[in-house]
């Protein structure tokens, strides 16, 4: 009994003393109760100048995903965000996130750098992330300078050619400094061409100018698109492990973007002599397996299959189908295709291509498919290889619900004429013109030359004068009186001329001629008689109301006729003294017209 | 004495230098003073002598001058092949069909240049196919001889006074007709003005106008494009298969030069 009591008192203090450790073991607290701390550390916490350093902020605890959180640099160091990473904890079936955050760090001067402590937002309260101290000596002169990863874009030696699929090497060359862990992304960032990356990555060494070199090498594919010299520049995001000194791995880790140096390849157009007949883009080396029928024997208007293979290396993937003829009673459905690539390497240009052709006999007594012209061009050779598909033997029956007729075959002549090659005359240069032929000003029609506009306004101008002057003849036509009434004003002002001629020369009898001549041409528009026909009374009734000009016209009609009638009673006045009346007698009367 | 004598030497030395004067001026007179035709003539002989270059040199030389002719322009085509200036050669072909269409020689002078330097003829549309069948000039006046000679026998029997007949109105509706003609092939004319050679090999045609722009694609000697703009010393061309980007004036040649 006693022993009994022993053993259970001995349990019990083991128990007593076990249960509590392991629950302290186990962490078997409330999630709730564990606040989120967090930690700030430069590794290392001593560099030289001119080496980079981490600096990791720490956060555990938290119950979401974190955003890096924004940093006051101190003066004279470089900080840039390296990437982070989350791991995830399980605290009484309650998830908890610890994140690290990574920071690329440079130091611009030697001294020591704090980093100042800063708050970060965690959920709904505020976690205080402690300073840290960064100190920077000076470098070892004997020490190589830093030396980040690079990369290298290998491309085979030869000019390629617009359309060709190149195969090549993507190489992210280790350093002392730094050792490449795996590429994250990759993006062309110049040149006319399609790069295609692939998803594998193997670590390999590789001899770069003659040096032997150890890093990632990524199987690339690159297209050319347009013709010319082509500088072709990639960018790729790598991931990086940081050694603490050269060739010594430590533990930081990082992500950098490394620009490739520029690969300078020569596209050439694909060559436009020596094309064959049935290219749809095939650039590689290729062979075509036999085709193969469905069936070799098949009525009229049953469709059978014909597929053809091509195997090779090239751009296979984007080859389209070869065209086969409709002509010999052969109906073609668009045919279809389907790119096999290289089982080994997906991103290798090798690869295979099945296209599938459906085919209908329209009528019974055909014995092979059509040929079908195709071909591809060989880079290497620079020349275009010939892959037609020859006729295939088949045996079409007449239909058994609608019997075809058969074609007659055509009558064998006994003689077999050899069939005629169409006639392919090259072209030649012809000599030289013996004559020198008409010489002009320009080689290009005249369309912007000054006379051409002066030409073509000349008709319309012209036509414009014709119609003016048929209304000015019309409306003259309709209106006689204006014509009578210039008439007269322009005898009148000849007679006046005269007039003031025999004037100046005295001359009685021509004054008076001219003066009566002159008050009846301006007198006769406002009378339907001719001017000869005025007799004097008309004249000084037409000259009603201006007394001046009816007393000099009195005196020189009277004058007048005295002078017709009876030459020896000549005038006595002197006719210069009467001009200046004449004249206005006359402009009155010119003026009542 | 003395002065007298020192007079005569002056004298002496003003006559000679108004001499010499003249002497210069003429020079280049009597040197440009050969014909056209003569040139030409020249020119054939130094190509039959097989001096090609000498011939390129007049035909040159008298094209600068402002001579054309179908037959020069022909002729410098041939010798600008003969001492290997393809592009110079197409462009020299290209004035010489513009000037002559009816060339059957300059023709097939131009189909064997593409064939040799292995470039294509240009792309045209139908209305410019449709104006290469008369030179430029002659469309010019076809169309205004077809407009104006309508609208006069529409006009001139009214304005004039005449009878009217029926055939003014026949006749008129054929001139508006071939006026109507005349309208594509006269903007297919206009078109074609905008046809350049490339003149040397392997031209880039660049992203933009200058001189370290990038290189998009290269165009062979003979090549024909169009220019769509221009800027400074560049013209913005487009090549048969879209291919379009600047290119130096120097390297290329309007056929119809403005």
């Amino acid at each position: 009994m006693r022993r009994a009591a022993f053993i259970i008192v001995a349990l019990l203090c083991a128990f007593g003393g076990t249960v509590p450790v392991t629950f302290a073991q186990l962490n078997l607290q409330r999630a709730d109760d564990i606040a989120p701390a967090a930690s700030a550390s430069f590794l290392p916490e001593e560099t030289q100048l001119g080496r980079p350093a981490t600096y990791r902020v720490t956060i555990t605890a938290s119950q979401k995903p974190l955003e890096p959180p924004e940093l006051a640099s101190p003066a004279g160091l470089e900080v840039s965000f390296a990437g982070g990473s989350t791991s995830t904890a399980i605290l009484n079936g309650t998830p908890m996130l610890n994140t690290t955050f990574n920071y690329n760090v440079m130091a611009q001067r030697t001294g020591k750098f704090t980093m100042p402590a800063f708050e970060v937002a965690v959920g709904g309260g505020r976690v205080r992330v402690p300073g840290a101290v960064l100190t920077v000596v000076p470098a070892d002169p004997n020490a190589a300078p830093y030396q980040p990863v690079r990369a290298e874009l290998e491309l085979p030696q030869r000019d390629f050619f617009a359309g060709e699929s190149i195969g090549g090497r993507l190489l992210v060359i280790e350093t002392p400094d730094e050792s490449p862990q795996f590429v994250s992304h990759v993006a062309k960032t110049t040149g006319a061409a399609v790069v295609r990356p692939s998803l594998r990555t193997t670590r390999e060494q590789f001899t770069i100018g003659g040096q032997r070199h150890e890093g990632l090498v990524m199987p690339v594919r690159v297209t050319p698109i347009l013709e010319g010299d082509l500088d072709l520049g990639i960018q790729i995001l790598v991931s990086v492990q940081k050694n603490d000194s050269p060739g010594q791995r430590g533990f930081g880790r990082a992500q950098s973007t490394v620009d490739a140096k520029p690969a300078r390849i020569r596209v050439l157009a694909l060559p436009r002599t020596g094309r064959l007949p049935g290219f749809t883009g095939a650039i590689g080396k290729f062979t075509v397996a036999q085709p193969k029928l469905s069936a070799t024997e098949i009525e009229a208007g049953e469709p059978v299959t014909l597929v053809i293979g091509m195997v090779g290396d090239g751009n296979l993937e984007g080859v389209a189908a070869p065209e086969m003829s409709t002509a010999g009673g052969w109906q073609i459905y668009k045919p279809t295709s389907e790119f096999q690539p290289d089982p080994e390497d997906h991103n290798s240009s090798r690869g295979a291509k099945v296209f599938t052709y459906t085919l209908i006999p329209s009528r019974a007594g055909l014995k092979a498919t059509p040929a079908m012209p195709f071909c591809y061009f060989d880079p290497e050779k620079r020349a275009y290889v010939d892959i037609t598909i020859p006729p295939l033997p088949i045996n079409v029956k007449p239909s058994a619900n609608a019997p075809a007729p058969t074609e007659p075959e055509p009558a064998k002549s006994e003689t077999p004429r050899a069939e005629e090659q169409p006639r392919n005359v090259e072209p030649a240069m012809t000599g030289l013109v013996e004559k020198p032929g008409r010489w002009v000003r320009s080689p290009a029609p005249p369309l912007r030359e000054w006379w051409l506009l002066a030409a073509e306004c000349a008709p319309p101008v012209l036509l414009l004068a014709l119609w003016a002057w048929r209304r000015r003849r019309d409306w003259l036509a309709a209106n006689p009186q204006i014509i009578r009434r210039r008439r007269a004003h322009a005898a009148a002002r000849r007679a006046l001329a005269r007039a003031r001629a025999a004037a100046h020369k005295n001359d009685r009898g021509e004054f008076l001629r001219a003066s009566a001549g002159a008050l009846r041409e301006a007198a006769s528009p406002l009378d339907s008689a001719r001017a000869e026909s005025l007799t004097r009374e008309d004249v000084l009734r037409l000259l009603n109301g201006d007394a001046g000009a009816t007393a000099v016209a009195r005196t020189v009609l009277d004058s007048a006729d005295a002078s017709n009638y009876s030459p020896a009673n000549g005038p006595t006045f002197e006719p210069r003294t009467l001009l200046p009346e004449l004249e206005r007698a006359v402009q009155t009367l010119a003026r009542r017209a | 004495m003395k002065m007298t004598q020192q007079t005569i030497e002056g004298r002496a030395r003003e006559v000679a230098a108004v001499l010499s004067f003249f002497l210069v001026l003429l020079a280049p007179q009597s040197r440009a003073a050969s014909t056209p035709d003569e040139r030409f003539k020249k020119a054939s002989e130094a190509y039959a002598a097989g001096e090609f270059a000498d011939a390129v040199y007049e035909l040159r030389e008298m094209v600068n001058e402002g001579n054309f002719s179908a037959a020069a322009f022909h002729n410098l085509g041939d010798a600008e092949w003969k001492v290997g200036r393809h592009g110079h050669a197409v462009l020299a072909w290209e004035r010489a069909l513009s000037l002559d269409p009816f060339s059957k020689n300059t023709t097939a002078n131009l189909r064997f240049a593409r064939h040799n330097a292995r470039v294509d003829a240009p792309q045209l549309a139908w209305h410019e196919r449709y104006s290469t069948a008369l030179p430029g000039g002659w469309w010019i006046v076809i169309a205004s001889a077809g407009l104006w000679g309508g609208v006069a026998l529409l006009t001139l029997p009214r304005l004039l006074g005449w009878r009217r007949a029926d055939w003014h109105q026949g006749v008129a509706a054929a001139l508006f007709a071939i006026f109507l003609l005349c309208g594509p092939a006269l903007f297919g004319t206009w078109k074609r003005s905008q046809f350049g050679v490339v003149l040397e090999d392997d031209v880039p045609l660049r992203l933009t106008p200058t001189r370290e722009a990038e290189t998009l694609v290269k165009v062979t000697a003979g090549e024909m494009a169009r220019v769509e703009r221009e800027r400074g010393e560049y013209f913005y061309v487009r090549a048969d298969g879209d291919r379009a980007g600047w290119v130096r004036k120097a390297d290329f040649a309007l056929v119809w030069p403005r």
